[in-house]
C-alpha cells in the first residue's frame, strides 16, 4: 500500500510537519511528489518568477517533481488503496484537489505548527479584533521546530 | 510519467527549463532573489526585530525581505517569531514585526472563512461610488509602466523586474491604481499576482480590498510629501515628475472622492 507525501507550493521546507506525520514515518517506502501542474499555476495568477523560485527551492527537498495535472498524478502514485499526506492550506483550488482526492483515497491533512492558540473562534471582519485576541499567545515563544541551519 | 530534472549547469539552466515547463508564464526573467537554504539563512542572520520596529516603514529600513520565504513555507511563522523573540531584550521590541506576521495568518484565516472574498467585494466602496464605478480592465499604460506619474512608474519597474516590493511601495502602488485611475481592485491584484514571488491570493488580494476600502473603513490614499518622508532615494519623488500626487490630503480627498464629500 503507497504512501504519496504531496508536496504544494505552501510546503517547501524538509521540516515541515507533514515529514513528521505517523503515517509517513511508518512508510519506509513512502515517495515524495510535487506536481508541477499549470492548470493550478495559472488559477493561481503566478508568473514565471514566482515558478522559478518555487522550483530553486524544491532544489533542496527531498521530493520528486513531476508534470501533469495534480489530482491525476497523485490517484495514479497512490494506486488504488494508498494513502496521501499532504500539508494544510486555506489555499481554494488546493482546497478543492483535496475534497477530490479524498472521495478516492484516505486522505491526511497535517497542520504546520500554529502560529497563535486561540479560545474561541477569532472575529475576522478587522485585523485589530484578531490581534486583541491572538496577541497574548502570538507574543509567546511556542517551540516547535527549530529553523535547520544549514550554513 | 518523468521525474523533472534537479541539477542544473546554471541559474539560466533553470529559468529556461522552467519557462519551456511553463510558457503560459507572465514575465521574461527571473527575480535575484533566489530561494536557497543559503539565502533564506542570510536574512534569518539579519533578522533584527527591534531595527524592524523602528524602520519598517522606510523603504530603506530594516525589513526581513522573509515574505518569499514565508509564503511558501520554507520558513514558519512560528519559526520566525521564535527567533524573533529570542533575538530581543524585551519582549515588546518583537511586537511590531510579529503583529506583521500576524497580518499574514490573519489573512489565510479570512479566505479560510470566506474564500469568495478572494475575488469578490468584502464589503461596499467608502469612496462615494460603487464597484461599477471603477474599470474592469488594467490601464495599459499602468501595465506597461508608463504612466507619467515617476514614482509610480519607477515601483512598477521594480516589481517587474525583481518581483519584490516594499510593503509599504504595494500599498502606494495599490491606492494609485484604485483611487487615482479609478480601477477595480481585482485588476490590479492579478497584475501584482502575475509578478510576486510572494505572491499568495490570501495577503495580496485582500490587502487590495483593504486599499479600496472594500474590506476596511476608509480608503487608503497617500500623498507625494508622504513619499518623500519614506522613500529617500529609492525612486524619484521629485514634485516636478509627480503632479497628480502633490497636494494635501484634503484636495486630494475631495479630488478623488468628490461624491464622497457631496454625500457628508
Amino acid at each position: 500500500m503507497a504512501t504519496i507525501l504531496w508536496v504544494h507550493d505552501g510546503a517547501l521546507r524538509a521540516d515541515h510537519p507533514m515529514f513528521d506525520a505517523e503515517t509517513v514515518k511508518s512508510s519506509p517506502a513512502y515517495k515524495a511528489v510535487f506536481i508541477w501542474d499549470n492548470d493550478y499555476f495559472n488559477k493561481a495568477e503566478m508568473g514565471l518568477k514566482q515558478l522559478v523560485f518555487i522550483y530553486e527551492a524544491l532544489l533542496d527537498m527531498p521530493v520528486d517533481i513531476v508534470q501533469g495535472s495534480t489530482v491525476e498524478v497523485l490517484r495514479q502514485w497512490a494506486g488504488t488503496d494508498g494513502t496521501i499526506v499532504t500539508a494544510a492550506t486555506s489555499d481554494i483550488t488546493l482546497t478543492q484537489m483535496m475534497a477530490a482526492l479524498n472521495t478516492s483515497h484516505r486522505l491526511q491533512v497535517v497542520a504546520d505548527e500554529p502560529f497563535a492558540h486561540l479560545d474561541k473562534t477569532p472575529d475576522l471582519r478587522r485585523f485589530f479584533r484578531y490581534w486583541n485576541k491572538a496577541k497574548s499567545s502570538a507574543m509567546q515563544h511556542h517551540g516547535g521546530m527549530p529553523i535547520l541551519w544549514t550554513e | 510519467m518523468d521525474i523533472l530534472p534537479k541539477s542544473f549547469a546554471d541559474r539560466q539552466a533553470l529559468v529556461d527549463h522552467v519557462k519551456a515547463l511553463s510558457p503560459q508564464a507572465k514575465g521574461d526573467a527571473a527575480s535575484p532573489i533566489e530561494a536557497t537554504q543559503a539565502s533564506l539563512a542570510k536574512r534569518l542572520d539579519a533578522l533584527d526585530p527591534a531595527a524592524y520596529g523602528r524602520s519598517r516603514n522606510f523603504i530603506n529600513g530594516k525589513v526581513t525581505g522573509l515574505s518569499p520565504f514565508i509564503r511558501h513555507g520554507m520558513v514558519s511563522l512560528n519559526q520566525v517569531r521564535n527567533l524573533a523573540l529570542d533575538r530581543v531584550a524585551r519582549k515588546s521590541d518583537a511586537e511590531k514585526l510579529i503583529q506583521e506576521l500576524a497580518w499574514r495568518e490573519f489573512w489565510q484565516l479570512v479566505r479560510r472563512d470566506h474564500p469568495d472574498w478572494i475575488w469578490r467585494d468584502a464589503e461596499p466602496y467608502k469612496t462615494g461610488f460603487s464597484s461599477r464605478d471603477y474599470a474592469d480592465a488594467l490601464p495599459q499604460d499602468i501595465a506597461a509602466g508608463q504612466t507619467g506619474v515617476a514614482a509610480i512608474d519607477d515601483m512598477i519597474a521594480m516589481l517587474t523586474t525583481t518581483g519584490y516590493l516594499h510593503n509599504h511601495l504595494r500599498m502606494y502602488l495599490a491606492s494609485y491604481v484604485v483611487h487615482w485611475r479609478r480601477v477595480k481592485w481585482q485588476a490590479g491584484a492579478r497584475f501584482m499576482l502575475n509578478h510576486l514571488i510572494d505572491a499568495d491570493a490570501a495577503s495580496n488580494n485582500l490587502s487590495w480590498q483593504w486599499i479600496a476600502s472594500t474590506y476596511s473603513q476608509k480608503p487608503y490614499i497617500f500623498n507625494l510629501e508622504n513619499m518623500q518622508k519614506y522613500c529617500g532615494d529609492a525612486i524619484n519623488t521629485q514634485a516636478q515628475d509627480n503632479q497628480a500626487l502633490d497636494a494635501s490630503y484634503e484636495v486630494l480627498t475631495a479630488r478623488l472622492f468628490p461624491q464622497q464629500r457631496e454625500m457628508a
